[in-house]
């Protein structure tokens, strides 16, 4: 038991003292893993809605069937 | 049914012409009904198709434009305006899928620089036009 106590304390090798500072850890991957996931997403989205933009500005450009057919033909 | 489609033909453009100006003058609904039946009488013109999915885009009807769209493709399998169109008309639906294989197909035959962005921000791998 006193060995188990000894071990404990002072972590073994390299693992974590406590469910505690386990808990930590993994909310801190977690956190890391989202930011990841959001920075990704919010990349998408940008690309999408930049082409997305692009593209419905030609109902504001266009003005005529000629100038349609330059476009789409 | 006519299959008269470019601009040569006096009375296409100007009804095509005429939904436009509807378009452009706010009279969207208009506009809709006008390009239906431009499409359907000039059913192989995909400037009509391509136009009158952006409407519909405009309008909030993405799945009708999508079905423009992909006649638009057909008609004209390398215009990037057509195949765009389609791809966020079907991304509008929720159909990423469908969208992505548009993506591949167009830059299979041809290339744009704004599915070059999307399919890197997507980590989609495309293949290299011929």
């Amino acid at each position: 038991m006193g060995r188990n106590k000894k071990r404990s304390s002072r972590g073994g090798r390299g693992r974590l003292k406590t469910a505690g500072d386990a808990l930590d850890q993994l909310l801190s991957i977690e956190h890391a893993q989202k930011l990841r996931r959001k920075k990704k997403t919010t990349q998408i989205i940008d690309s999408t809605i930049k082409s997305r933009q692009r593209l419905m500005n030609l109902l504001d450009i266009v003005r005529d069937t000629n100038e349609i057919e330059e476009e789409i033909n | 049914m006519k299959s008269k489609k470019k601009s040569t033909d006096p009375i296409y453009k100007s009804r095509f012409d005429a939904a436009i100006t509807l378009y452009r003058t706010g009279r969207v609904a208009q506009s809709v009904e006008a390009l239906k039946l431009v499409a359907i009488d000039y059913p192989n013109s995909p400037a009509v198709h391509g136009y009158l999915g952006l409407v519909l885009m405009k309008v909030g009807q993405p799945e009708l434009a999508a079905r423009h769209f992909e006649v638009a493709t057909h008609l004209s399998p390398t215009n990037e305006t057509a195949s765009l169109g389609l791809f966020h008309a079907l991304l509008e639906t929720g159909e990423k899928k469908l969208a992505i294989v548009e993506l591949k197909r167009f830059q299979s035959v041809s290339h744009s620089d704004d599915y070059d962005a999307i399919a890197a921000d997507m980590g989609i791998r495309i293949p290299v036009a011929a």
